[in-house]
């Protein structure tokens, strides 16, 4: 005899079905696989949010929720292998979608469920879309300027352009391509039609220019033009960190044609310098740039920024409210005019606009710039239909139950304690 | 033989009580045995004026509120309570003791700085933060101190204070933050003690002051509205004025820095003047009328009037003998300001304000909910009689009407604030309080068994002492104004209360469990499987409820997420906190469908379940990262982790219980004796 009493219902017991088919669902689709997936994510929600503390939310969203693999140095003491979140997700889905949506007995009692792991899926699903195809950036407007550039918050490019040539192109190399595990090597890029190489060095997340008087260059560090490259400690919030790197543009006789360090100087947290860029050289008789920037992308539109309201509590430099006015100006020449505060984006063309941020430092009422987040994200309302799907799931499950629990008990009171012996 | 329930039941009571009286002395400490003669107080202030008084508006962090409430947390900041109390040696035996009400220590401070600085207002925690500045504590430990013992070492405390500024707050020793923490309510006080300095001072007109009308008043003091309207009048105010305008950047005439001067005092606090019907947020200290009066401000015509009241004060409090005038003036401003404040219409929920501290609503519950433990561990003591009838009737009325208490505080701070009933971290303890209650009262409602309205009781209870000892270590006003992504109803009432509820849930869930622990490690209910079914019933299908608002608030966090910043999710703290009672919940439900655990396996993880619950509640807003920057809180952390210690020692118990139970269960089985269906425990033959 079980020591423990049969209180609860049994669980609803999947039809039994004969066949390869049913038996890989039902091994695919089992609750143990739910229950450890459930268990790994939630230490590894705990681990990801911990690290927020130290290494930053970019980086912990690297190492533990964007990842199928936890890097190997982030392993729990330092032996034993986690999995990443996107793993996890994969394997919930498929784990939902074979033990919750097409194994599950389908009938009056489990509809709820059934409703609630489909709504389930869309939300990983929309996750997944996110992660994939999701473009973010930022438009600081100024009021009177129209704008229709997005730039990024996180990811670092090298732009190359030739300058008045036949080709407008800018070319674009990602930081995750230069971006090398040591400043020490070096990454070379070419193009078919560059007569150049690009040679990128010394690259560092967070670094600042120095002058040659600096004790790194009289040590023997590299320096160009006067300037070396001094790394700073990595800041944990991503946007705030500058890269830098040494550059070499060689022609295809193996030729320096032009070098260069590029970085901003920092005084004191503050860029005060961006002089160094862009970098301009000639190779094959053609004049080339060469920038690095966060990554910049055109939208479909143009946003004029006609007025900027920002509204302060009483007496203090708190912000109430704050409000873009703008004018939306579609590629047909079109003007629609949109209000965007807080809670309430700009949705259009397939991007959301929101009021992000402004500038707080000028005086109230003379604010001179607004910040906007502008995203285009093709799963951006999927969660609102899943939520809304999930609660109607919930709802009829628990009510169901609910019911029937009160149905059941609906006996003469029972005394919890007995009497005294 | 069955167990009696008597000695657990007294157990229980003497552990309430003790931690009651416990819980007591940390928020009201015994005071200080500083002794006045009455010659050293300040005349005591009628009751009319401090109920005047107590309404004045004042704005403080962009809110409109009473000066009581103004008052009560400057108070609460410095010493952990919301008055005065001090000792007074009036020749009797024992002495006699006085209360001076919040409002009346203010009054004290602007008008009365000199007795005010003797009353023993600033707690130090350990004094060795003292020892650290160079005084000499008294003999206790933990002590209150009053301003004239701290201010030798004022330096002394600014210069931590300057050192602390660079080192995060991690890396801040224990002391160092105590000594941060008084410098900065000396700071405060000191805002106090010199708002009127202007007006006691006076000022003095520079001796080569040359320009009418104040050219005879050269060198001697007069009063600041004197001063202001003979600058005003003057050729050498007119000329900086007008070359100021034009850019010019000399420096002031020296009779204006002067000035200058006194308006950086009178404007600290900020609190003076309403706004007027044409100005309507333009609420201005007292060195605002200063700056109105020379610029002509908003408040330009009305300045001198204003400023000749306060120094009128000012003057009257420096003679006993016009302390009847006295307390007419400040009554009379008292009205003069709470009349202009009406006629601006910026004075409609002051009075609402002032109310709802006066009520001490939450602060009945707490008290009505631990006198209903008490009742009901004593209906313990004998069940089945009339008097353990009544009492548990008592006891299920008393706790519907400690929930109403507690929703009318919420409903009051709604009407305040306009916004939801959760907008701060300490409008969550409330909320999760009423719903756990709630919650387990209609358990009771249904088994009618008295433990869920024990578990209500007992929740109630914790819940508003949990919510008094957290204001009374934040100190600061419960109700502040919201930054701008919060400013919605719509997400405050739906998301935020969803998500309240799941914590409520979530935990109530984690205390029916926890009694089932006990009552299996008391084995108390041996004999009545009834019990053991209806606790796990209820904690099952509470979970459950748990589950659907964690899920709902969880999604529609990320839905608000995706309409004020741009993505629906984040891995931010609070939402992480959030996902994990998420998975945490769906995790327990499926390890019952997989069979991995049975009752007790269902007990030991939904208690250990309220872990989960403290760390998304609790734990992510120490962390101070993340866009939940408005959830920010600290010095929490050890408090924290002792409540993770005791949820997993009580989990670890019912480990060991089921441990020992299966080693019984074996024994028995191999000796062939029968066994008990509900603990597994082998009974004696009949």
């Amino acid at each position: 005899m079980s020591a423990e009493s049969p209180t609860l219902s049994p669980p609803e017991t999947p039809r039994r079905r004969a066949g390869v088919t049913d038996r890989i669902l039902s091994v695919v689709g089992s609750y143990h696989i739910a229950v450890v997936v459930f268990l790994f994510m939630i230490l590894l929600t705990l681990l990801g949010t911990f690290s927020q503390k130290t290494l930053g939310l970019y980086e912990s969203l690297n190492i533990y929720f964007t990842s199928w693999v936890v890097p190997a140095e982030h392993w729990i003491f330092g032996f034993i292998p986690l999995p990443g979140m996107a793993l996890l997700l994969a394997i919930m889905f498929v784990n939902l979608l074979a033990g919750g949506v097409l194994r599950i007995k389908k009938n009056w009692r489990t509809i709820g469920n059934v409703i609630a792991h489909l709504s389930m899926l869309g939300l990983i699903a929309a996750g997944a879309v996110s992660l994939w195809y999701k473009q973010e950036g930022h438009m600081r407007i100024f009021e009177g300027e129209t704008r229709d550039k997005v730039q990024a918050f996180q990811d670092w490019v090298l732009e190359v352009q030739e300058a008045g040539g036949s080709d407008p192109n800018v070319y674009i190399i990602h930081e995750k391509d230069f971006r090398t595990g040591s400043p020490a090597e070096t990454t070379t890029f070419h193009r078919t039609g560059w007569p150049f190489e690009l040679k990128v060095s010394g690259y560092q997340k967070n670094a600042t220019l120095s002058t040659t008087g600096h004790p790194a260059v009289l040590a023997g560090a590299r320096h160009v033009d006067g300037y070396t490259l001094l790394p700073l400690p990595v800041n944990p919030q991503n946007e705030a960190n500058l890269a830098g790197m040494f550059l070499d543009v060689v022609d295809l006789s193996g030729q320096t044609v032009g070098q260069t360090v590029m970085a901003q100087i920092v005084r004191d947290g503050e860029v005060v310098d961006l002089a160094r860029r862009p970098f301009s050289f000639t190779a094959g008789g053609r004049q080339f740039t060469v920038n690095l920037t966060r990554e910049t992308w055109e939208v479909p539109f143009s946003l004029r920024l006609d007025d900027f309201i920002a509204t302060y509590y009483p007496g203090t430099r708190k912000a109430k409210e704050y409000e873009s006015h703008v004018t939306m100006i579609n590629a047909a020449g079109q003007e629609s005019k949109f209000r965007i505060w807080m809670n309430n984006p700009l949705r259009d063309s397939g991007y959301v606009a929101y009021q992000t941020s402004f500038d707080s430092d000028s005086p109230p009422g003379q604010e001179r710039y607004s910040v906007l987040t502008v995203v285009k994200n093709p799963s951006d309302q999927w969660p609102l239909y899943s939520t809304i799907a999930a609660t109607i799931g919930l709802l009829i499950t628990f009510l169901t139950k609910l019911t029937r629990f009160i149905r059941r008990n609906a006996v003469p009171a029972v005394p919890a304690t007995p009497p005294a012996a | 033989m069955k167990k009696s329930p008597v000695i657990p039941g007294i157990l229980l009571a003497l552990v309430v009580a003790i931690t009651v009286v416990y819980l007591s002395s940390k928020t009201r400490q015994s005071d200080a045995v500083r002794i006045f003669t009455p010659a050293q107080l300040a005349p005591e202030w009628k009751q009319e004026v401090i109920d005047t008084m107590e309404r004045v508006p004042k704005t403080d962090d962009g809110r409109t509120k009473s000066l009581h409430t103004f008052a009560y947390y400057e108070l609460l900041r410095n010493r952990a309570i919301p008055s005065v109390r001090i000792k007074i040696d009036d020749g009797t035996a024992g002495g006699s003791y006085r209360s001076i009400p919040a409002v009346a220590w203010f009054l004290d401070a602007i008008l009365y700085p000199d007795i005010a600085n003797r009353y023993p207002i600033f707690n130090v925690e350990d004094s060795g933060a003292l020892l650290q500045v160079g005084l000499n504590p008294h003999d206790k430990r933990r002590d209150k101190y009053a301003y004239d013992e701290l201010a030798p070492a004022r330096e002394q405390f600014f210069a931590v204070r300057t050192r602390l500024a660079n080192v995060p707050a991690e890396k801040q020793g224990r002391l160092d933050v105590q000594i941060n923490n008084l410098a900065t309510n000396l700071i405060r006080y000191e805002d106090l003690i010199n708002f009127l300095n202007f007006a006691r001072k006076g000022i003095e007109i520079p001796a080569d002051f040359a320009d009418e009308p104040l050219k005879s008043k050269a060198g001697q003091t007069v009063p600041l509205s004197e001063a202001l309207t003979g600058l005003k009048e003057s050729n050498t105010f007119r000329n900086f004025l007008v070359a100021a305008r034009s850019g010019d950047r000399s420096p002031m005439p020296e009779l204006l820095q002067r000035i200058d001067l006194f308006l950086r005092d009178t404007s600290t606090i900020n609190w003076y003047a309403p706004p007027t019907a044409a100005t309507p947020d333009a609420w201005v200290p007292a060195g605002g009328l200063i700056r109105d009066y020379l610029t002509d401000g908003p408040h330009s015509a009305m300045a001198i009037s204003h400023l000749r009241t306060l120094e009128n004060l000012a003057a009257l409090a420096g003679d006993p003998a016009k302390n009847a005038e006295l307390q007419a003036a400040v009554l009379s401003m008292g009205q003069g300001l709470i009349s202009a404040a009406q006629a601006s219409g910026s004075y409609k929920k002051v009075p609402m304000d002032h109310g709802y501290l006066k009520a001490g609503l939450f602060s009945w519950a707490k008290w009505m909910f631990l006198l209903l433990f008490l009742l009901l561990a004593v209906s313990w003591i004998a069940p089945g009689s009339k008097m353990g009838s009544v009492l548990t009737k008592i006891g299920l009325w008393g706790g519907w009407i400690g929930m109403l208490l507690i929703l009318a505080g919420i409903t009051w701070r709604v009407l305040i604030t306009g916004w939801g009933p959760v907008t701060t971290i300490y409008e969550t303890i409330p909320f999760i309080t009423v719903m756990a209650v709630v919650f387990a009262l209609v358990m009771e409602k249904i088994f009618k068994n008295r433990i869920s309205l024990i578990v209500a009781i007992s929740c109630g209870a914790a819940g508003m002492f949990l919510a008094g000892r957290y204001e009374a270590g934040d100190a600061s006003d419960t109700m502040p104004s919201l930054v701008a992504v919060l400013r919605s109803n719509y997400w405050l009432w739906t998301h935020v209360t969803t998500i309240n509820i799941g914590y409520a849930t979530v935990l109530l869930a984690a205390v029916f469990s926890m009694v089932y622990i006990f009552c299996r490690l008391f084995d108390i209910t041996r004999q009545n499987k009834a019990l053991f079914r209806m606790l796990t019933q209820s904690a099952y299908g509470i979970l459950c409820f748990g589950l659907v608002f964690s899920l709902i608030g969880t999604i529609l966090g990320g839905i608000w997420g995706n309409d004020s910043w741009g993505r629906f999710w984040g891995w931010d703290p609070k939402e992480n906190g959030a996902l994990v009672i998420v998975l945490w919940c769906l995790a327990v439900l499926h390890m019952r469908l997989a069979g991995w655990i049975k009752e007790i396996g269902l007990h030991l993880c939904t208690a250990f379940g309220a872990n989960f619950c403290l760390f998304s509640w609790w734990h992510v807003n120490l962390l101070n990262v993340g866009l939940h920057s408005y959830g920010f809180t600290q010095g929490l952390d050890q408090k924290l982790y002792i409540s993770y210690g005791i949820v997993t020692l009580v989990v670890l118990l019912g480990v060991v219980v089921k441990f020992l139970e299966g080693l019984a269960l074996k024994q028995s089985s191999s000796s062939g004796a029968p066994q008990d269906e509900a603990s597994g425990k082998a009974v004696p033959a009949a």
